[in-house]
């Protein structure tokens, strides 16, 4: 390019990648306005926005996973509901108040959604483990492309917890439509039902 | 112990008005046996219900005990039904995925006032008082029509109610299981003191009790 012996830019090696932004402003108010600084992020800008919409829309597919499965709990609690009529019309004639019958099915449905999340979540740490442990970028020979051979995974307890008390408490909320019908229910209608 | 004024039931499906009670006036003392003898569709299981705070009428008052049931509010009538009323129906109506001891439990577990040693001793006392001793923990499927029907009485029994109501409680028996199960209900009246209520639409059943109303066409006669 004929510039000679001219040096055009030098790469600094930074202990903690991390930190590489409060670093760039360091330096760039050291340098001054005539040399520009860039960080690993802004030189990978499209790759990260990448995996930024990726992640939005990871959330949205969780997020419709999650409304399918309450759907299901739900379902799964109405069809209870008429199943029980004829013993929840005896409940009521043996003096079970609204809030009684109502608490049953919430219960119900609390304990499938727990039991249901706890598995759920047991399993995923278990594969997300064995994911990090296993080179499964090298077993699908890709090594070459990502240049590394297995996918780095971190488990944030935080996460994990949000994850599973957002699912519990999804769940509690699909219970209180058919324990509100149940609870609802005429007992001399609920005593004829066959 | 129990009065009724002017109580009218009319059913409405869509536009079309079914009156099943047209102005039913009673008044039943303690410890009373009364029963009420009509044919079928005549109302009178609608009337029981009626009576058990079980079925808002369209029309009229009921005061069991002294205080307007339906005036009250929806957990102070079921507590009403728990504690004052024990239902015995012609199909017995126990929860079938439970024992017979667990079934007879049941109204004693809802109270939270339980009998003295809890729901249990008195449940296996009751059951042994109908003669199902041996039977505590064989399930609904397991026993007679004649036995569930005693397990049911000694369910109706658990929170000493004042008022028993019983809805065709022999419909369903052969005649001599039947006539046990009045004869357990008449015992149950005289030594528990409780009122007895027995809607049957055999006049032979009828007989036994102190008084007969008769109802047809949804009035008494």
């Amino acid at each position: 390019m004929g510039l000679g012996s001219a040096i055009s830019g030098v790469g600094v090696k930074i202990d903690n990648p991390l930190k590489a932004a409060a670093i760039k402003k360091d330096l760039q108010k050291a340098l001054g306005y005539r040399y520009f600084v860039r960080t690993w992020t802004d030189m990978n800008r499209n790759l990260f926005s990448a995996i930024k919409l990726e992640k939005a829309a990871m959330f949205i597919i969780l997020t419709l996973i999650i409304l399918v499965a309450c759907f299901n709990i739900a379902g799964t609690l109405i069809m209870t509901v008429i199943e029980k009529t004829k013993d929840i019309g005896i409940l009521k004639s043996i003096g079970a108040n609204r809030s009684g019958i109502m608490k049953i099915f919430v219960l119900q449905g609390l304990l499938i959604g727990a039991i249901g999340s706890l598995i759920g979540g047991i399993c995923g740490a278990w594969l997300a483990g064995a994911l990090g442990r296993y080179p499964i970028v090298e077993k699908l020979g890709l090594q070459e492309i990502y240049y590394f051979d297995r996918l780095p995974v971190k488990i944030e307890l935080m996460d994990f917890t949000l994850v599973i008390g957002t699912a519990v408490i999804i769940s509690l909320l699909a219970t209180l439509y058919p324990a509100w019908k149940a609870s609802r229910l005429d007992p001399v209608e609920a005593l004829r039902y066959e | 112990m129990i009065k009724a004024k002017g109580v009218h039931k009319i059913y409405t499906n869509g536009a079309e008005k079914l009156p099943v009670l047209k102005g039913i006036d009673l008044k039943i003392e303690k410890g009373e046996f009364v029963s009420v003898l009509g044919p079928s569709g005549a109302g009178k299981s609608t009337l029981l219900h009626i009576l058990g705070a079980l079925d808002e009428p369209t029309q009229g008052v009921v005061y069991l005990d002294g205080s307007d049931v339906y005036g009250l509010t929806d957990s102070k009538r079921a507590q009403a039904r728990n504690r004052l009323i024990g239902f015995v129906f012609q199909f017995y109506h126990l929860l079938p995925e439970f024992t017979a001891l667990e079934n007879v439990m049941l109204p004693g577990l809802i109270s939270s006032q339980s009998a003295a040693g809890g729901p249990r001793s008195r449940a296996k006392e009751l059951l042994g008082l109908v003669g199902l001793g041996a039977r505590l923990n064989h399930k609904p499927g397991q026993l007679s029509g004649g036995e569930q029907q005693r397990a049911a009485i000694a369910r109706a029994l658990v929170n000493k109610p004042a008022v028993l109501l019983c809805d065709e409680p022999t419909g369903n028996l052969d005649s001599e299981s039947g006539k046990g199960i009045i004869d357990l209900l008449e015992r149950v009246n005289k030594e528990e003191k409780a009122t007895l209520v027995v809607v049957t639409h055999e006049a032979q059943i009828a007989k036994r009790a102190d008084r007969i109303l008769k109802i047809k066409d949804g009035r008494l006669e």
